[in-house]
C-alpha cells in the first residue's frame, strides 16, 4: 500500500549545542503536493531539509519518508532511500571541476546502471527541460547565477526523484530567472508528479506555487494552511512575517540592557 | 583567587585533552570510512590517477629544484669540512647518506605538506563550504569514498616516489658542485658512494620513513579539510593546521623512526 504522505515528521526535537532548533515538531507532506516551509531567518528551515534527507539526526522524534524511518536506517539503506530524493541547494553545489554535462551525468554514472549512450540522452533531455542543452560544454565558472541554478535543478531531477527539496530557490535570482525556475517547478510537479518542498523567504512567489505552507518560528509551527488561509491569519507573528513589519512579536532590537544606561556606562 | 585560576587551568587542560582525543578518534573514523571499504575499482582508479597527477606529478618542480639546491649546498659545506681532514673524496658518501637517510624523506615530507597537503585541505574544505560534499551525500554517493580516499592514496603513493626523485636530484646537484665545479675525481665520488651506501640499511630505511610520512601527512590533510569549519576563516585555519601539524609530525616521527632504525629493529 502506498502511503498518502510522502514525508511525515512526528514529535521532532533537534538541538544544536545548547540551542533547541525544533521542539516537538509535527508535520506531514502529502504525496504529489507542493509544500512551502517558511519563517524568519535562523528558524531552521534548511536544517529541516537536512533532517528529512538524513544528513542530520534528530535528538528525539521520528522522520518518515514513505514508510522508512529515516533516522533509524543503516547507511546502505539510507543511500537507497536517497536515490528517491533530489535537492536544489541554495549554493547550487555544482562540482566546479566538472562541465555542465558531467555535473548532470554524475548521479547517473554513480548510481544508475546505464550505458554511456543512454546517460547522454538522459542528460540532454534534462538540459532541454531547463533550456540549457546548448550550454552543456560550459564549466560552472562560465555560468550566470540563473544558469547555474537551472543546471543544479537539472542535476537534482536527473534520477527522477519522488521528492525534491528546494532550498531558497529564488535567492539572488533576477526576475527572468525566477520566472523560469517557477515554471520548471510547476512543470515537474504536474508532469512528473514529484512531491516538492520549498524553503523560501519570498512570500508572494512561494504562495503562488504551493498547495500548502508551514510557517516556523521559535522551533515550532506557528501557522499552517493554504496560502489564502495564512494571509487571513490573525496571529500577530504570522502577520508580522507575511507583511514584513520591522517590529512586532519578533523585536527589531536584539535583547540588550537599557539604551541610556548602556550609553552612560562602560563595557 | 589563585586557587580558582589553578582549578580553571586544570579544567582547561582537561578539556583540551578530551578535545584532542575526540579529534584523533574522528580522524580515525574518517580514515576508516575512506580506506577500509571495498572500492569500486572501475570508478576509483581514474580518480586515483587524476589525484596522483595533481598531488604527485605537479609537485615535481618544487621537489626537483629543492633537491638540486640542497645537494649543491651540501656538497659545498661538506667539501669545506672534509677538505680540512684531507677526506674530500668522501664527499659522495657524505651526501648520499645524508640524503638517503634523513634529508630526502624529511625535506620532501615538509615540502609535500606545504605544497600538496595544504592544497588537499583547501580543496576539500571548499567543497564542504560550497555544499559539494552534501550534494554527493544527497546523490547517495559517499564523499569519503569518492573525495577523501583517492586523495589519501594519491598522497600515500606519491611521497615515497617524490622522495626517491628528490634524493636523486640532490646527488646530481652534489655531483655538479663537487666534481664539475670543485674538481673532485668523478670515479672516487661514485665508487666511494657505492661502497658506503647499504641498500637495506640506508635506502630502504629512508623509503620506509617516506611511506610513514606520506601516510600521516595525507591523513592530516584530508581530515583537516573534511572536518574544517566551512567558512573562509575555517578553511584558512584548517590549511594552516595541516602544514603545522604535518611538519611537527614529520620531525617527531623522524626522530622515533631513526631511533628505532639505529637501534637495529
Amino acid at each position: 500500500m502506498i502511503s498518502q504522505s510522502c514525508v511525515r515528521i512526528d514529535h521532532l526535537t533537534f538541538t544544536r549545542g545548547s540551542r533547541k532548533i525544533f521542539n516537538d515538531l509535527c508535520l506531514e507532506i502529502p504525496r504529489g503536493s507542493i509544500v512551502g516551509i517558511m519563517g524568519p531567518s535562523g528558524t531552521g528551515k534548511t536544517t529541516l531539509l537536512r533532517l528529512i534527507s538524513g544528513q542530520l539526526s534528530p535528538s528525539q522524534g521520528s522522520i518518515f519518508f514513505d514508510e522508512d524511518e529515516i533516522n533509524t536506517l543503516s547507511r546502505t539503506k539510507l543511500y537507497q532511500v536517497r536515490r528517491k530524493m533530489g535537492m536544489l541547494f541554495q549554493s547550487n553545489a555544482l562540482f566546479t571541476n566538472l562541465s555542465v554535462f558531467d555535473n548532470i551525468a554524475y548521479p547517473l554514472r554513480e548510481r544508475a546502471e546505464l550505458s554511456e549512450s543512454i546517460i547522454r540522452d538522459v542528460v540532454l533531455m534534462k538540459l532541454q527541460a531547463v533550456g540549457l542543452r546548448g550550454a552543456r560544454h560550459l564549466m560552472p565558472s562560465d555560468l550566470s547565477g540563473g544558469m547555474a541554478r537551472r543546471v543544479a535543478l537539472a542535476r537534482a531531477i536527473a534520477m527522477d526523484p519522488e521528492l525534491i527539496m528546494y532550498d531558497e530557490p529564488f535567492t539572488g535570482q533576477d526576475p527572468i530567472s525566477v520566472g523560469m525556475i517557477v515554471k520548471l517547478m510547476r512543470l515537474l510537479n504536474k508532469s512528473a508528479n514529484m512531491t516538492s518542498v520549498i524553503v523560501s523567504h519570498d512570500i508572494e512567489i512561494t504562495f503562488s506555487l504551493v498547495d500548502y505552507a508551514f510557517i516556523l518560528a521559535d522551533g515550532k509551527i506557528i501557522g499552517q494552511g493554504k496560502p489564502d488561509e495564512l494571509r487571513n491569519s490573525s496571529n500577530e507573528q504570522i502577520r508580522q512575517f507575511l507583511n514584513g513589519l520591522p517590529d512586532g512579536p519578533v523585536p527589531f532590537h536584539y535583547p540588550a540592557k537599557d539604551y541610556v544606561t548602556d550609553l552612560m556606562g562602560e563595557d | 583567587m589563585s586557587q580558582f585560576s589553578v582549578i580553571e587551568s586544570i579544567r582547561a587542560l582537561g578539556a583540551s585533552a578530551i578535545n584532542f582525543v575526540a579529534r584523533v578518534g574522528e580522524a580515525g573514523l574518517v580514515l576508516f570510512g575512506a580506506i577500509f571499504k571495498k572500492p569500486n575499482l572501475q570508478k576509483s582508479f581514474p580518480l586515483l590517477i587524476h589525484q596522483i597527477y595533481i598531488v604527485g606529478f605537479l609537485s615535481l618542480p618544487i621537489i626537483i629544484v629543492a633537491g638540486s639546491f640542497i645537494g649543491m649546498v651540501l656538497a659545498l659545506q661538506g667539501y669545506n669540512i672534509l677538505d680540512k681532514f684531507a677526506a674530500a673524496d668522501e664527499l659522495g658518501p657524505l651526501v648520499a647518506l645524508s640524503v638517503a637517510r634523513e634529508l630526502g624523506p624529511v625535506v620532501t615530507g615538509l615540502l609535500f605538506a606545504g605544497r600538496a597537503g595544504s592544497s588537499l585541505t583547501a580543496e576539500i574544505g571548499l567543497m564542504k563550504a560550497t555544499d559539494q560534499l552534501s550534494s554527493m551525500e544527497l546523490m547517495a554517493v559517499d564523499p569519503l569514498q569518492r573525495v577523501v580516499a583517492p586523495r589519501f592514496w594519491a598522497g600515500f603513493y606519491s611521497l615515497p616516489l617524490l622522495t626517491i626523485i628528490f634524493s636523486m636530484f640532490a646527488i646530481f646537484g652534489a655531483y655538479a658542485v663537487g666534481v664539475e665545479w670543485i674538481g673532485l675525481d668523478s670515479g672516487s665520488f661514485w665508487s666511494n658512494m657505492q661502497a658506503s651506501v647499504d641498500f637495506r640499511i640506508d635506502i630502504v630505511n629512508g623509503i620506509i620513513k617516506s611511506i610513514v610520512f606520506g601516510f600521516f601527512t595525507t591523513w592530516i590533510a584530508v581530515y583537516q579539510g573534511y572536518a574544517c569549519v566551512p567558512t573562509s576563516e575555517g578553511i584558512s585555519h584548517a590549511t594552516t593546521r595541516t602544514v603545522v601539524f604535518s611538519s611537527l609530525v614529520i620531525l617527531g616521527l623522524d626522530f622515533v623512526l631513526t631511533a628505532m632504525m639505529m637501534g637495529g629493529w
